[in-house]
């Protein structure tokens, strides 16, 4: 029911009638720069404020010239709005809900009164490609320059303290793609579904229906006979199960392998088909003429929509500029609806016309200007008239002959333009059809299809019928029924032309062709003067087609103000490349869902329930400290530590190829390592670089038991299979065991007799000695124990079944107790090794070290045949490496450098070199001073108790070279 | 190509694998070798704008370690083929 | 040498369903979850939604080998290895490389099996128990199919990806090893991976079948589920 209050608040709303998407019985409130205005459900922002009188939703990005409505379907940036937090959305296509807040962008102080318009004033400073001009010089002011340009320019505003939105995405497998869910696209996706095609139709409207939705009473070239109508259409959908719909959503690319990306709302799909049939539609040019872009300027199709989806009438006293049927169309719906048609300005002579609404208008007494067309806008923020002139017999505009017309509402129907661009993404190939003035696609790549207006094919008898050929074929292309002799395109052309070759009409005051950055006729003229004629390069020098709307509205139009102004033809002239997106998309939706692997060990809750503070290892988060490092440092020392070391990479190897790969893998020797042995080895590359460290035990026979660096794990396994797989793989077989199996370091000098509370193997030094493994059932679980020493003291790795993890650490802590055992974390262990001089490999090496110049040549056996690396490492060891990796200690044992400083020389100026870098560095809680490790050249690091300086925080300070391990140098502890 | 035929699991999307660079293989005798030679197989790549056999590995699925044929300009993946199949 | 306790196995996911409340129960030395809700409820949203089952205590082995599938033959012909019969299960990951699952606990028997007739075959064959090692999520329910394609690209419809087959995939970044095991009419997914990401993967899955309405589910459902 209209309400008294409805009339005064909402003027351009028309009386209910079939066909709408608004809800009239329901009334919801929302604001508009702080103003209270009402709305329907299923109203749009753009038709609710239009309703409600409203005619400018924005300011133009450079001018902040008013803009109004122009498209109303999505496609132009003339409604971009801000939303609560949300910037740079579509006033037109979003729906309206209670409570919205909806702001201006870009606009100071206010939309109506935005000052910031006066940059028009300069308009003659910022001609095309100003910013490559301007603004350079002196070099100094730029960031002034900057900032000012910032605020002035631009669109909506981000939030950064915005919380989180909720986006994510989903894979879809099809068979057929439709791309469009007009007549064509509806026509296409049921005849490839009868065949037995699974299809998704996409559509980007809220419902299926494309322009039938809203001009469908009024198409005159078909007759009726021919068209299905909307609801049988719609009902044949439903009825097909091979058919999945999918509205509100756009497909924004074309990929290879007909791979294809759209977006519903924070959905992004990806999908996964084998053909595809664009039925995208076609957009409607805009004319360029005198204050084209004033608002109350709109497309005649935009007028239909806001008239029978939303039943909103933009004005009051309509001119309409025509060069087509289409524009007697809306003028016949229009004045069916009883509004004043004021003229109908033809661009053709009468004869060329023939509507069928042609007398019924001119009998009505509608006032028909015939090769007429409009020069220009009248009126400041908002239209008041029309000012049109003849077109004289050599097709050019007679000034003489100008008049104006009054008038609240300019509607121009000038002609189409494909929206073909999923079509080009794939390959397709175009060209201008003269008959049509339109590009259209003549050859598109295997399985790609077009239809409908996409194709230049308007009337909706040959749109139907194309359908009907294009579905069977895609659905014969992915293997439904055959081919039947049909070539993928069969535009109609044989209809009349719909489409203007006209674009611009000369004027003396601004003339629009890009809405989205403000680009006028004359600074294209401009831009092909200074010399860029090509299409691309016009493109990319002017801007046109790169701001939101994406050359929907402005691309044709260039082209024939590019072709015109060269004196060639718009099939010379050509196109621009599509790329996706087709429409914009949001970053959330691009980036989805959270999705980073975490991994964690059986025993992180355990971690988390006693303290520890956790840090990120590759995907790991492991403990870094339970709270004092120094102490759980000084606890392993002296009594006993437990360290969760699960995430090590364990490789199990099995065969009788094993011991040959090892020696190849491994920069060390191998055959002869005897079962119950475990050996340190060191990997290379064929450079010579250190890849990974770590141990590895001779378990039986034909089983051996590698560990990595826990970073390494995944790394290294691809590496031993390209290995294996590519001609090292005779006998041997490779298998993860990193995660079967959970290890626990328990290290210190009591730890012998904490494990020996819990199993019944002989883990004296004779029976067990170091560097040996052994299995054992420790808390009545089977484990491998490994007798090695990262931490330079007595110490055990426990590896166990990764289920009885939490059992066996808990046992430990138990068994533990009575000797002070103490958990203890990464930093804990970082620096212990540091205390003994134990490098980690990523730490103290980078891409560029090789094992020699660590200070592991020990680790070296260039006497064995051949292994990884040997070559380069032969041709470092005769040279003599460049750098070498050595121990430090500090002059003021109180100053810890941090990691990443560089060793600087001073030379007889005072000026400094850089001859070296520290890579690991702490304070010893053992020795109570400033340990480190650093990269030296060879003559000072060869010197134990040299002195060198490091630059911290710009003052030089000395450091001392320090030969082994600063902690138990003979390594008697690990041997206890 | 943004399917890529794993010639055990069959098509999936590219981003399951990892690219493991043109097909070329470990001297048989390193110790024989100039340093220019040495640094040839290291370091030098053909880099064709043709079809070029490359190493893929299928490292989110079935860790096959495989061998593409890919045209460099079209990306065209001409087949996909076993280490052990390369010259059949 | 002295211990305080039973051994027992937990799987990767314990700390999360301790965290729900639920009750346990003890099978073949695993504390796995008996109930979460109620055992009908979980039953109805199996039905009707889609539910997520911590089934990690599965059997799993590996078999290499070129000649993996004439040891996997002979074992079958001395004393069934019960393929396709209750749960086992036996799924070619590649031609040298067999996945074994068994009921909890029936892994022992069948790797003392495969390693003797391997041994006595003197082929080169290996058999690796990796049960420890993988955490196995049953995603059951009409929905399992769209929730599954909001975390991996694999074409989850029974067209293309039948019932009792295996495919090695990713899935949330991570690789997975998915076998589709209906449960009658019930569509339902196995997703066995490496443990240290159960936690990572369970919790995707729930957030990415929240809007479906997915919880999880006990023992006891499931065992009345497999009954029918």
């Amino acid at each position: 029911m209209r309400t008294e209050h409805d009339i005064l608040i909402t003027p351009n709303r028309l009386h209910p009638k079939g066909g709408e998407v608004i809800d009239r019985t329901t009334t919801i409130r929302f604001t508009f720069d702080g103003v209270e205005y009402t709305a329907h459900p299923g109203d749009t922002v753009a038709s609710a404020l239009t309703a409600a009188g409203v005619q400018v939703l924005s300011r133009s990005f450079k001018y902040h010239r008013p803009r109004g409505l122009l498209c109303c379907s999505g496609h132009c940036p003339n409604c971009l709005v801000q939303i609560g937090d949300e910037p740079n959305v579509r006033a037109c296509t979003r729906p309206v809900e209670a409570g919205m807040e909806v702001r201006a962008q870009n606009v100071w102080p206010s939309l109506n009164r935005d000052l910031l318009s006066l940059t028009q004033l300069g308009s003659r400073f910022m001609p095309v490609g100003f910013y490559y001009k301007t603004f350079i010089r002196p070099q100094k002011l730029w960031p002034l320059y900057e900032h000012t340009l910032r605020h002035i320019a631009g669109l909506g505003e981000v939030h950064i303290d915005t919380p989180l939105g909720e986006f994510d995405k989903q894979y879809l497998h099809t068979d057929v793609v439709v791309a469009g869910g007009g007549p064509a696209g509806i026509g296409a996706a049921l005849a490839a579904a009868e065949a037995g095609a699974q299809v998704l139709l996409f559509d980007e409207n809220p419902t299926l229906g494309g322009h039938l939705r809203f001009t469908v009473p009024m198409d005159s070239s078909s007759p009726p006979e021919a068209s299905k109508n909307l609801p049988e259409l719609l009902e044949a959908v439903n009825h097909q199960p091979n058919i999945t719909v999918f509205t509100d959503t756009s497909v924004l690319g074309w990929y290879q392998d007909h791979w294809l990306c759209a977006v519903k709302g924070t959905r992004l799909f990806k999908i996964r088909t084998k053909s595809v049939i664009v039925a995208t539609g076609a957009y409607e040019v805009p004319l360029i003429f005198d204050n084209n872009d004033l608002p109350g300027v709109m497309l005649g199709s935009a007028v239909q929509r806001l008239v029978h989806l939303f039943g909103v009438l933009p004005g009051k006293q309509v001119v309409i500029v025509t060069a087509n049927e289409d524009g007697w169309d809306v003028a016949a719906d229009l004045q069916s609806l009883g509004v004043n048609v004021g003229a109908i300005v033809e661009e053709r002579e009468s004869n060329a016309c023939s509507s069928p609404y042609r007398d019924g208008l001119i009998n009505a007494g509608v006032p028909v200007f015939y090769r007429h067309i409009i020069v220009e806008a009248l009126g400041s923020n908002a239209v008041r008239g029309a000012k049109i002139t003849r077109i004289d017999e050599h097709g050019e505009i007679s000034p003489k002959t100008t008049q104006s017309l009054h008038c609240d509402l300019i509607v121009t129907s000038m002609g189409w333009t494909p929206a073909t661009e999923l079509a080009y993404m794939a390959g397709g190939k175009s060209e201008y059809n003269e008959e049509r003035a339109e590009i259209i696609p003549v050859s598109t790549p295997p399985g790609i299809y077009v239809v409908g207006r996409a194709s230049g094919t308007h009337a909706l008898d040959s749109q139907i019928a194309e359908a009907q050929q294009i579905g069977t074929a895609a659905a014969a292309f992915v293997g439904f029924g055959e081919v039947d002799g049909l070539t993928a395109h069969s535009p109609d052309i044989s209809k009349p032309r719909r489409t203007s070759e006209r674009v611009c009409v000369p004027g003396n005051k601004k003339r629009f062709v890009c809405y989205c950055e403000d680009v006028t006729d004359e600074d294209v003229q401009t831009a092909i003067a200074e010399g860029y004629d090509s299409i691309e390069l016009l493109k990319r020098y002017s801007t046109i087609s790169m701001g939101p709307c994406q050359g929907a509205m402005c691309s044709m139009n260039t082209i024939h103000l590019c072709a015109h102004a060269n004196s060639s033809t718009i099939q010379e002239t050509g196109t621009t490349t599509a790329r996706p997106p087709t429409t914009p998309v949001t970053l959330g939706a691009l980036a989805g869902q959270n999705m980073e692997p975490v991994q964690t060990t059986p025993i992180h809750q355990w971690h988390l329930d006693h303290g520890a503070d956790m840090m990120v290892a590759g995907f790991w988060l492991r403990p870094n400290h339970y709270g004092d490092p120094a102490s759980e440092a000084m606890g392993v020392r002296e009594r006993a530590g437990l360290i969760d070391v699960s995430p090590l990479g364990k490789l199990q190897l099995t065969g009788p190829g094993v011991p040959e790969l090892l020696e190849r893998i491994y920069t060390n020797q191998w055959k002869n390592l005897p079962v119950g042995r475990v050996r340190y080895g060191v990997m290379c590359n064929d450079e010579g670089v250190v890849l990974n460290d770590g141990v590895c035990a001779h378990l039986n026979d034909e089983t051996w038991y590698m560990t990595t660096t826990s970073t390494g794990a995944t790394p290294i396994f691809e590496w031993l299979q390209w290995w294996l797989q590519s001609g090292w793989g005779e006998g041997i077989h490779l298998t993860d065991l990193t995660d079967a199996y959970s290890a626990f370091n328990l290290a210190g000098p009591q730890s012998r007799a904490v494990l020996e509370k819990l199993t019944d193997r002989n883990l004296t030094n004779k029976a067990f000695p170091y560097m040996r493994v052994r299995s054992a059932k420790v808390a009545d679980v089977p484990c491998r124990l490994l007798r090695i020493g990262f931490t330079g003291e007595l110490s055990y790795e426990v590896h166990c079944p990764s289920a009885y993890a939490l059992h066996i650490w808990e046992a430990l802590m138990d068994a533990g107790r009575e000797f002070g055992i103490a958990p203890f974390g990464v930093e804990a262990q970082r620096i212990l090794r540091l205390e003994k001089a134990h490098i980690i490999v990523g730490q103290d090496t980078d891409a560029m070290s090789d094992p020699l110049s660590a200070n592991m040549a020990w680790a070296v056996k260039l006497d064995k045949p051949d292994f990884l690396g040997k070559p380069s490492l032969m041709r470092i060891s005769t040279e003599g490496p460049k750098q070498l990796l050595v121990g430090f200690k500090m002059v003021d044992s109180d100053v810890v450098p941090d990691e990443g400083l560089q060793i600087v020389e001073p030379d007889a100026d005072g000026r400094l070199t850089i001859t070296g870098w520290v890579t690991s560095s702490r304070f010893s809680p053992t020795l109570a001073e400033a340990i480190g490790l650093c990269w030296l050249p060879p003559e000072l690091a060869s010197q134990d108790g040299a002195p060198f300086t490091i630059r911290i925080d710009g003052n030089l300070v000395e450091a001392r070279v320090h030969h082994d391990a600063f902690y138990d140098p003979d390594g008697e502890r690990l041997r206890m | 190509m943004l399917l890529l035929t794993c010639p055990n699991c069959g098509n999936r999307n590219v981003s399951e694998f990892r690219f493991g660079g043109e097909l070329s293989s470990r001297p048989k005798d390193p110790s024989a070798l100039s340093s220019t030679e040495w640094a040839n197989y290291l370091y030098m790549r053909n880099n064709v704008m043709d079809a070029q056999t490359e190493w893929w590995h299928h490292n989110a699925g079935c860790g096959l370690w495989f061998l593409a044929e890919r045209h460099t300009r079209t990306n065209e993946v001409i087949k996909t083929y076993p280490y052990a199949k390369r010259n059949a | 040498m002295s211990t305080s306790k039973t051994p027992i196995k937990l799987t990767p996911l314990h700390s999360i369903t301790q965290r729900l409340g639920v009750t346990f129960t003890e099978e073949q030395g695993w504390r796995i979850p008996e109930v979460y809700t109620t055992e009908e409820d979980e039953i109805t949203a199996a039905r009707e939604r889609v539910v997520l089952a911590d089934e990690t205590p599965n059997g799993k082995l590996l078999l290499e080998g070129d000649h993996a599938e004439s040891v996997l033959m002979d074992a079958l012909d001395l004393d069934p290895l019960q393929v396709n019969e209750g749960r086992d299960g036996i799924y070619c990951l590649r031609n040298d490389l067999f996945f074994i699952t068994t009921p909890p606990g029936r892994e022992v028997r069948a790797q003392k099996k495969l390693t003797t007739v391997s041994a006595a075959s003197e082929q080169f064959v290996t058999v690796t128990e990796v049960t420890h090692g993988r955490a196995e999520i049953r995603v059951i329910g009409p929905a399992s199919q769209e929730l599954l394609s909001k975390v991996c690209g694999l074409d989850f419809h029974p067209a293309a990806f039948p019932n009792e087959t295996a495919k090695q995939s990713s899935l949330a970044k991570t690789t997975q090893l998915i076998i589709r095991r209906d449960i009658g009419e019930l569509p339902a997914f196995s997703i066995i991976g490496t443990q240290s990401l159960g936690v990572y993967v369970w919790d995707t899955l729930i957030e990415a079948g929240r809007e479906f309405g997915v919880v999880p589910i006990g023992r006891a459902a499931l065992a009345e589920l497999i009954k029918g």
